[in-house]
């Protein structure tokens, strides 16, 4: 059963329209709003207190306010640094989840590998044209073989 | 899963590696934009897009998803600025200013972090108020507050012009964060929850900055009304 100081919490907390206030409170609230002529005192002061809460002075903004921001942001040049640069790099590259971004980052370590694999050359490179033409010729022809 | 699937993950960009088979050392990465399809319906009906989405756009330079954007939530970031410093111009070019720095700094947003735009947008727009207040010297009371028309029939007139004046000023000699709170919730009502994230509370504790405000408001408004 919510009593009176209760009561008081959830109208500062929930407001007036009790309407607005969670299922469970609500029901609690309206059960002793109908029995207790304290509680429905309060609620009728509150709403009061609202009202002039909402009656606070306001000015509208000038209706141009929209177009003005839009007008300006066009003149606006976003300057060039090289952060901003690998960030939109970055999100060009941009990647929804992170296991996603992780099979990526396995394939690129992947393609890396084989071009390491691919471009290095254990056996030195100084092969001379006389040699690879020895070895061509003796891929071509077995021993004996009359040229 | 279909290709059409796959596009849809890897929208706004799509990344096509392709490895040539005849020369296996020669890898061509190729990195192509590809616009679905999707995207140029939605297009011609940005309106329909969720925030976070246009922010995507926006992210690519698109500029008529950031005007999509002013348009959908210029007033409302107006009213907070207004609830918080009072000054209609100076609400406006704050608001205006909070936009360009979107604008200009669009990559810096971060999807992942931040779970809602208009959430960040409001921390955004709180901030440059709080400094404009902090900047700002304390206005000194208004003729308005002190102003006394003994005309008759336009006594009562005056004299609610005059409690509604003072009840501002109660409201602007909040500290801080109940002010913001009480904005946050009560006049944009956002839940506590939320409110709670842009003040940078818990909820517990921006249930109790709500109590205090209004408590103390409730008081000065029976100090006027006796």
């Amino acid at each position: 059963m919510m009593d009176v100081k209760q009561f008081k919490e959830n109208l500062l907390l929930y407001g007036a329209d009790m309407h607005q206030w969670p299922e469970e409170l609500k029901k609690a609230g309206l059960k002793v709003l109908e029995r207790s002529p304290e509680i429905q005192v309060l609620l009728k002061e509150h709403e009061h207190f609202e009202r002039l809460l909402k009656a606070r002075r306001y000015e509208e903004p000038a209706n141009n306010l929209a177009e003005r921001i839009i007008s300006a942001s066009r003149q606006q040049k976003a300057p060039f640094s090289p952060g901003s640069f690998i960030s939109a790099l970055l999100n060009e590259f941009h990647l929804p989840n992170p296991a996603l971004a992780a099979l990526s980052a396995v394939i690129i370590l992947v393609l890396v590998i084989g071009f390491v694999i691919g471009f290095s050359n254990p056996l030195g490179s100084s092969v001379s044209t006389a040699q690879e033409e020895t070895s061509l010729q003796a891929f071509l022809y077995d021993e004996g073989d009359i040229i | 899963m279909a290709v059409s699937q796959l596009i849809d993950i890897y929208y706004p960009t799509f990344t096509i590696v392709r490895v040539n088979s005849n020369h296996p050392h020669s890898i061509i990465v190729l990195s192509a934009y590809y616009r679905h399809k999707k995207t140029r319906a939605m297009d011609d009906n940005l309106s329909q897009l969720v925030d976070e989405f246009l922010i995507r756009l926006i992210q690519e330079g698109k500029h008529e998803a950031f005007a999509e954007i002013v348009n959908r939530h210029s007033k409302r970031f107006y009213n907070i600025a207004y609830r918080l410093i009072f000054a209609k111009d100076d609400a406006e070019d704050i608001v205006q200013e909070a936009f360009l720095k979107l604008w200009e700094k669009r990559l810096s947003w971060n999807q992942s972090k931040e779970a809602k735009f208009t959430t960040w947008f409001y921390k955004v727009v709180v901030n440059l108020c709080l400094d404009y207040n902090r900047k700002k010297k304390p206005e000194p009371l208004t003729e308005d507050t002190q102003l006394v028309d003994r005309q008759q029939g336009q006594e009562v007139l005056l004299q609610e012009r005059q409690k509604q004046i003072m009840f501002d000023r109660s409201i602007q000699e909040l500290p801080e964060r109940q002010q913001l709170a009480l904005n946050l919730c009560f006049y944009e009502g956002l839940s506590n929850q939320e409110a709670a994230e842009i003040i940078g509370v818990n909820l517990k504790a921006l249930q109790s900055l709500i109590m205090r405000a209004k408590i103390t408001l409730k008081e000065r408004v029976k100090q006027y009304s006796d």
